[in-house]
């Protein structure tokens, strides 16, 4: 089942002299399975959707069904944000805990699950993360690096066994390695156990290799969507959004300039290598 | 000449309370010049953010010394001359913006200086236009993209007219525009202004734009050259956790696939103008 957003307009603070629309008339959905990114420059309303696909936020206007219920029956709303997964900025500033274990095993806990499930999901959620609970169980989550605690801050959303994982800017702040090791994991569960992903990102390059449609958000609204390998071929377009392409596209259409019949729908460096020797080839050259 | 910072045998170790302390710094010697334009690499906890910190006196060494413009930082009658000449901005503008106007942000500093108020004014309007913000100027901060706080809180730091900016990860928070805006803001305060830049980052393809990068690994500075010399070194910045600009990768992927290309290729109009060559070469 899907989650679906329909038509849906969100003002914060209606009716008074702060009020301020921030999606206008969205129309989206997320089927499972699916590795979908969102980007849109700061203030798009980006953080404002992912709000609403596990009701924290409900729509001013329009509806969210998430595998068809409707996020503003207050009934259902602990069901939802169960089953949808949020990972806001900077997670690792929620940790509280004074062990990993304790920290990971929060939400569980509180779902009134017996210790010994408590433990088997910190476990699991560890483990999906790329973290031993052996090693980091009984750590403090503040002794640990900025990737790790933010991996520990992960696992605590993955240990409530989400259907659906948003996450705002998961990387946002980290060094190369912490960034590729986050991200590996997430395809990681994507593929492996079918987890539907939703990843808000500032980084054209991490979409492009990761995502399989992209939706681009602009003033409150749906501005652009597709597979990253069409719509990057928009890099004009993505520019006046504020957006851009990933270098190595960027990279392309130069090439392509010099050698004519280039593909530039190329979204990673092995492709690129494959692509660039093929025309020296043909020209005799490699 | 005196050099902008100068750093000698420093070694920072920050209070555990467990009486041992962890070193954050070890042994780091460093000389930058006037009108310099450094990036600093490193992964997190590495050490960048400490050694930022001790450019303007806001940490000071356990061991060594740094002098700012000659000035030692241990000397508190120092302190204000210091943190004139070497201004700094953080990774969030949210946290560093404190009026409800442009304007009034950016006479904050000067101000508290204690400048008088019509100098005030041609400064904050001299600021404002460097990063390109005056028509800005009597907007509300928080309306602002966050390409245009961080221009702002640039603008914050230039109007107590430093010689030095310091900047730790000031685009890690930013979308591709903001990005752009802030990273083109830097390089044309270095080439125009002459303003000594020191820059922390980890997007490896904004290091590439700074006339020299110096890496560090477990609070020791490992590498220090310029770009094409530092990103050259592909292996090495790997096992550090660093990466190279995608680019860079490419000609190097090339490079293994038998193409003969020279090393530390860091620009798209490089890598072509290289690729034509070797194909009018063989």
């Amino acid at each position: 089942m899907p989650i679906r957003v329909i038509d849906v307009s969100y003002t914060y603070q209606p009716g008074t002299p702060f009020a301020a629309t921030a999606l206008r008339g969205i129309n989206l959905t997320i089927e499972e399975g699916e590795f979908v990114g969102l980007i849109g420059h700061t203030g798009s309303g980006k953080s404002t959707l992912i709000q609403h696909l596990n009701g924290l936020l409900v729509p001013t206007e329009g509806q969210v069904l998430v595998d068809g219920v409707d996020t503003r029956v207050r009934a259902t709303r602990r069901a939802i944000r169960q089953k949808v997964g949020l990972v806001f900025q900077y997670p690792e500033h929620q940790l509280f805990e004074e062990t990993v274990a304790k920290d990971v095993g929060f939400g569980p806990r509180n779902l009134g699950l017996t210790e010994e499930e408590v433990e088997e999901r910190v476990e699991e959620a560890l483990a999906m993360v790329g973290l031993d609970v052996a090693k980091y169980g009984s750590r403090s989550p503040f002794d640990l690096s900025g990737g790790e605690m933010r991996r520990v801050a992960i696992a605590g959303v993955l240990a409530m066994r989400p259907q659906y994982l948003v996450l705002d800017e998961p990387t946002a702040g980290l060094d190369p390695r912490g960034r590729d090791e986050i991200l590996g994991q997430l395809a990681d569960l994507h593929r492996r156990l079918g987890l539907t992903v939703i990843l808000v990102s500032h980084s054209m390059e991490d979409v492009a290799r990761l995502v399989d449609r992209l939706v681009v958000i602009h003033r409150g609204r749906v501005a652009a969507e597709g597979k990253p390998r069409e719509l990057f071929q928009r890099a004009e377009e993505l520019e006046r959004l504020g957006l851009g392409i990933p270098q190595i596209t960027e990279f392309m259409r130069r090439f392509s300039a010099f050698y004519p019949g280039a593909r530039t729908d190329i979204l990673t460096v092995e492709e690129a290598v494959e692509e660039i020797l093929r025309h020296l080839r043909r020209r005799g050259h490699a | 000449m005196t050099a902008m910072f100068q750093l000698e045998h420093v070694t920072h170790r920050y209070d555990e309370g467990d009486g041992r302390g962890r070193e954050a710094l070890k042994d780091v010697s460093l000389s930058i010049a006037r009108g310099e334009f450094v990036a600093i690499i490193g992964h997190n906890g590495s050490g960048k953010s400490t050694l930022a910190k001790h450019l303007n006196a806001l940490l000071l060494p356990t061991e060594g010394r740094v002098l700012v413009n000659g000035m030692d930082t241990r000397e508190s009658e120092n302190l204000w001359a210091i943190r004139q000449s070497a201004g700094m901005v953080f990774q969030n503008p949210d946290n560093q913006i404190v009026a409800t106007a442009v304007e009034e942000d950016v006479a904050f500093g000067p101000e508290n200086l204690g400048v008088p108020p019509a100098e005030i004014r041609r400064r904050v309007d001299e600021a404002l236009a460097i990063v390109g913000m005056s028509e800005f100027r009597r907007s509300a901060p928080h309306l602002l993209s966050g390409g245009q706080k961080q221009r702002v809180a640039i603008a914050g730091v230039l109007a107590m007219r430093p010689e030095a900016l310091i900047l730790d990860e000031p685009t890690a928070m930013l979308d591709p525009s903001g990005r752009r805006e802030v990273l083109e803001t830097v390089v044309r305060l270095n080439r125009e202004e002459g303003i000594t830049i020191v820059y922390i980052t980890h997007f490896m393809e904004e290091a590439v734009r700074a006339g020299r990068v110096v890496v560090m690994d477990g609070g020791r500075l490992v590498l220090d050259g310029s770009p094409r010399e530092v990103f050259a070194r592909v292996a090495e910045l790997r096992s550090l956790g660093l990466d190279v600009p995608q680019v860079t990768e490419l000609a190097l992927a090339l490079r293994e696939r038998g193409i003969d290309l020279p090393a530390g290729i860091l620009t798209a109009e490089e890598l072509v103008a290289q690729l034509c060559r070797y194909e009018s070469l063989t």
